[in-house]
C-alpha cells in the first residue's frame, strides 16, 4: 500500500515539502508558472473554439454567458484556494473532497475527475482539428468531408502529445510559458485594435443588432455550455504539490487566471459581435475568431490567428492530459484505484500507465468530433467536483481539525462557499439532457468502482477519520 | 576573510548510477560535505509520485555513500530531493547549508593533481584557502593558471595574481614546492583551461559573471564542467567578488521570489 503519512509529519516551506524521514521534494513552479498553467488551459477553449458557437446561440448577450461563468468560477477559486494554501497537495480538487468528506466522495471525484479532464483534452483536441483544417483551406487545399478531416487530425492530435509526454523529458513547462506570452500579446493586439474600433474609432460601422435576439433563457444555456473555458484554476490545484510560496501564489494563480480569461473572453465576444454579426459567427463556428481577425487586418491577421489557435488549443490539451495523469496519481496514491496506474517509468521518468490510461480514452472522444458534448460533459464533471469542493470547505471548516491551517482565508465565508456551491450545481441543469446523462453515466460508474473495489480504504489525513 | 570552514555541496545523481570515485570521498573527507542526493523528473511526473515509488532505493544508495565518507573520517550532512529543476535545488541547498563550492562529478581513477585557472577579477584569497582546506592530508599537486589577454602587462598582473595565490596556499599549510604556475598568453582563455583540464585530475573553478557573451553561450564554468572528464569543483560566484563579504546575501537566491 503506497498511502502516505498524515500532514503533521510533512514540513511545508516556500520552496520545498520535506518528509520525516529526511526526502525533500523542490517546488519548482512560480506564480508566473502557475498563472501560465491556468490561463494556458483555459484560453484555448474561450477564445478560439466559443465565440462562433456562443454567438450563435445567444447573440451579443453571449458576453454575459461568458460573464456568468467568470463568476461563478470565481467563487469556487476562492474556496479552492483556501483549501490549497492548507493542504498544498497534488490532486487538488479529489484531495480537498477525500480529506473533508471521505473516501466515497473522493473515489467519485477522483475518477470524474480523470474522465473530466480526458473529455477536456478530446474537446481541446477536435479544436485543434478545426484549426488544421481550417489552416488546409487557407492554403486552397479541398477537402471533401470536413467532419472526418477535423476528427482525423484531432486523433493525430491526440496520439502525437500523449506519446511526447510518455516519453519526453523536455522541459515542457518553458515551452508553456513562452507559447501562453505569445497568446497573450497576439490577442492583446487584437483585441485593443477591436475595441477600438467598435467603438467607431477608425469611423466603421458597427454591424447593429438586439443585444439577446433569442431572449434571456439561451444566455444561461450557453453559460452552461461554455463554461469548459473556466476549468484551468482547478488544474493550478492539482499542481499544488510544486508550486513555491503556496500560501501567496496558490490564490494568486487561481484567482488571477479566471480573472485574466474571463476578461479576455467578454471582450473578445464584445469584439466579435460588433465586427461580424452573429449570423456570420455562428456561420464561421468554431474558428469565428479568424473571420473577425481577417476583418481587422486580412489575411496576415487571419494566419496569425490561425496559428495561434493551433498553439492554444494544443496547450490546452496538453495541460489537461498532465493534470489527468496527476488526477489517476492522487486517486491511486490513496489505494482507490489500483497503484500500477501511477508507476512511474524510471527510464523516461514518466508516469507511462497513466498517460496511457488518459490518451486512449481521449483518442477516442475526439474521433466523435463532438465539440459541444464534450465541452459540456466536461463541465459537468468539473461542476460537480467544484460543487463539492465548495461543500468540503464548509465541512472542513465546521470540523476544524487540528491540521486545518490555511494562510488564504476565503473572504464573505460562509455566503461565497454557499453560493459556488448552488450555483455550480444549477448550472448544470441549464445543460443539453444527452450531456447531463453522460455526465450520470460516468458518476455512476465511479461510484460503482468504489464500491467494487474501495470499499474498505480509509484515507490518512482527513476530518473523516479523526 | 572569515574563517568559517568551507563546505562542499556534493550533488550526486542517485537512482542513475552515478558513483563518488573513492578518490573523492578521500581527498573530500577533509572539509565539511553536503552529500545531495538527488532525482530529476520530468514535469509530466509530480516530484511525490517518484518519491513514493523510489524513495527506499535511494535512501539506501544516498546511505553507503553517507558511510563511505564517514568512514573516511569526513563530516557529511544528507539531503535527498526529488526535483523538476536540479539547478534550483542545488541553489537552493547551497545557500541553505552556506556551500561556497559546488563539487560536479566526473570519473577521477586517481587525484593527483588539481588545475586551479585564477582569473583577475576574483577573490583569489578565497579560491587559494579553499584549495587549500581541500588538499590538506593529501599530496595533491596544484597547477595555477592565469590567462593573459596580453604579453605585457597582462602577463606581470597573472604572475602577481598567482604569486598571491601561492602565499595563500603556503598559509593554509601547503608547501611552495607542490604549486607550479603558469601564465598563458591567449585571447581564448576557455579553450587554455578546458586543454590544460585534460592533464589533470580535478579543476577548481571559479563561478563567472554572466556576460552578454556568457548568457548567449552559457556560463564558462558550467561549459568547463560539461566538457572536461575530471570532477569540477565550482566556487560559487557570490564568494569571489573581490571585496566581496564572505556570506554577503546579494544574489542568494536565482530563482527566489
Amino acid at each position: 500500500m503506497s498511502e502516505e503519512p498524515p500532514p503533521d509529519t510533512r514540513t511545508v516551506t516556500e520552496e520545498a515539502t520535506k518528509h520525516e524521514e529526511g526526502t525533500e521534494l523542490e517546488r519548482t513552479i512560480g506564480l508566473t508558472g502557475g498563472l501560465t498553467i491556468g490561463i494556458g488551459t483555459m484560453i484555448g477553449a474561450g477564445i478560439f473554439v466559443f465565440p462562433g458557437l456562443a454567438a450563435g446561440e445567444a447573440g451579443p448577450a453571449a458576453m454575459v454567458s461568458f460573464a456568468i461563468g467568470a463568476v461563478i468560477a470565481l467563487l469556487v477559486a476562492v474556496p479552492t484556494a483556501e483549501l490549497a494554501t492548507a493542504m498544498p497537495r497534488s490532486g487538488g480538487g479529489y484531495f480537498f473532497i477525500s480529506r473533508g468528506m471521505g473516501a466515497a466522495f473522493g473515489a467519485i471525484v477522483g475518477i470524474s475527475l480523470w474522465l473530466g479532464l480526458v473529455f477536456a483534452s478530446a474537446f481541446y483536441l477536435v479544436g485543434f482539428g478545426e484549426y488544421a483544417v481550417a489552416v488546409f483551406l487557407e492554403m486552397g487545399i479541398d477537402i471533401g468531408n470536413r467532419a472526418l478531416f477535423v476528427a482525423g487530425l484531432g486523433v493525430i492530435g491526440a496520439v502525437g502529445l500523449t506519446a511526447m509526454s510518455m516519453g519526453g523529458t523536455e522541459n515542457t513547462a518553458t515551452l508553456q510559458n513562452a507559447i501562453v506570452s505569445l497568446l497573450l500579446v497576439i490577442l492583446s493586439i487584437f483585441l485593443l485594435y477591436g475595441i477600438l474600433d467598435s467603438v467607431g474609432i477608425f469611423g466603421r460601422e458597427t454591424v447593429p443588432e438586439a443585444f439577446a435576439p433569442e431572449g434571456y433563457f439561451p444566455v444561461l444555456t450557453t453559460a452552461a455550455l461554455v463554461f469548459t473555458s473556466y476549468l484551468g484554476f482547478a488544474q493550478v490545484a492539482t499542481v499544488a504539490g510544486e508550486i513555491t510560496d503556496p500560501g501567496r501564489n496558490l490564490p494568486i494563480a487561481m484567482v488571477g487566471s479566471v480573472v485574466i480569461v474571463g476578461i479576455f473572453y467578454v471582450l473578445t465576444i464584445f469584439v466579435a459581435t460588433s465586427a461580424l454579426g452573429t449570423g456570420e459567427l455562428e456561420q464561421a463556428g468554431e474558428t469565428a475568431i479568424v473571420e473577425v481577425t481577417r476583418e481587422f487586418f486580412g489575411l496576415p491577421g487571419a494566419v496569425a490567428i490561425l496559428i495561434a489557435g493551433l498553439l492554444a488549443t494544443v496547450s490546452s490539451a496538453n495541460a489537461s492530459i498532465l493534470s489527468a495523469s496527476r488526477a489517476l496519481y492522487a486517486t491511486s496514491r490513496d489505494a482507490l484505484v489500483p497503484p500500477q496506474a501511477s508507476r512511474v517509468n524510471l527510464k523516461y521518468g514518466t508516469p507511462h500507465i497513466a498517460l496511457a490510461l488518459v490518451g486512449g480514452p481521449v483518442i477516442v472522444l475526439v474521433a466523435t468530433g463532438q465539440t459541444e458534448l464534450l465541452a459540456e460533459v466536461a463541465s459537468f464533471l468539473h461542476l460537480v467536483m467544484y460543487g463539492l469542493i465548495c461543500v468540503a470547505l464548509l465541512v472542513i471548516r465546521r470540523e476544524d481539525p487540528d491540521w486545518y491551517d490555511p494562510s488564504f482565508v476565503t473572504p464573505g465565508y460562509p455566503f461565497v462557499p454557499v453560493i459556488g456551491a448552488l450555483s455550480s450545481f444549477g448550472l448544470i441543469a441549464f445543460m443539453d439532457r444527452l450531456s447531463q446523462a453522460i455526465g450520470i453515466v460516468v458518476m455512476v460508474g465511479a461510484a460503482v468502482w468504489y464500491f467494487y473495489y474501495a470499499r474498505d480504504v480509509s484515507l490518512r489525513g482527513g476530518v473523516t477519520d479523526v | 576573510m572569515s574563517n568559517a570552514p568551507h563546505r562542499v555541496l556534493l550533488p550526486v545523481e542517485i537512482l542513475r548510477g552515478q558513483m563518488v570515485p573513492e578518490t573523492i570521498v578521500e581527498t573530500f573527507s577533509s572539509v565539511p560535505v553536503v552529500l545531495l542526493g538527488y532525482h530529476e523528473v520530468p514535469d509530466q511526473t509530480a516530484p511525490s509520485q517518484a518519491r513514493n515509488q523510489f524513495e527506499d532505493k535511494a535512501q539506501d544508495e544516498l546511505d553507503d555513500l553517507v558511510t563511505a565518507f564517514e568512514n573516511a573520517g569526513g563530516d557529511v550532512t544528507k539531503r535527498l530531493v526529488f526535483t523538476h529543476d536540479a539547478m534550483k535545488t542545488f541553489e537552493r541547498l547551497a545557500v541553505e547549508h552556506t556551500c561556497d563550492s559546488v563539487l560536479l562529478l566526473n570519473p577521477a581513477p586517481v587525484l593527483e593533481d588539481a588545475l586551479v585557472p585564477i582569473r583577475g577579477d576574483v577573490n583569489v584569497e578565497h579560491i587559494a584557502r579553499l584549495v587549500g582546506s581541500v588538499v590538506a592530508g593529501t599530496d595533491i599537486e596544484i597547477t595555477l593558471l592565469h590567462v593573459a589577454s596580453d604579453d605585457d602587462d597582462g602577463r606581470a598582473v597573472g604572475e602577481g595574481l598567482l604569486e598571491e595565490a601561492t602565499a595563500t596556499l603556503e598559509e593554509t599549510g601547503v608547501h611552495r614546492s607542490r604549486v607550479t604556475q603558469s601564465v598563458v598568453v591567449d585571447d581564448d582563455p576557455l579553450e587554455v583551461i578546458l586543454e590544460a583540464a585534460d592533464d589533470h585530475d580535478l579543476v577548481v573553478l571559479g563561478e563567472t559573471q554572466p556576460s552578454v557573451r556568457e548568457l548567449i553561450f552559457g556560463d564558462a564554468s558550467e561549459i568547463v564542467a560539461e566538457q572536461a572528464v575530471c570532477p569540477v569543483l565550482v566556487v560559487r560566484r557570490r564568494y569571489l567578488e573581490a571585496n566581496g563579504e564572505n556570506g554577503s546575501n546579494t544574489e542568494a537566491r536565482v530563482d527566489g521570489q
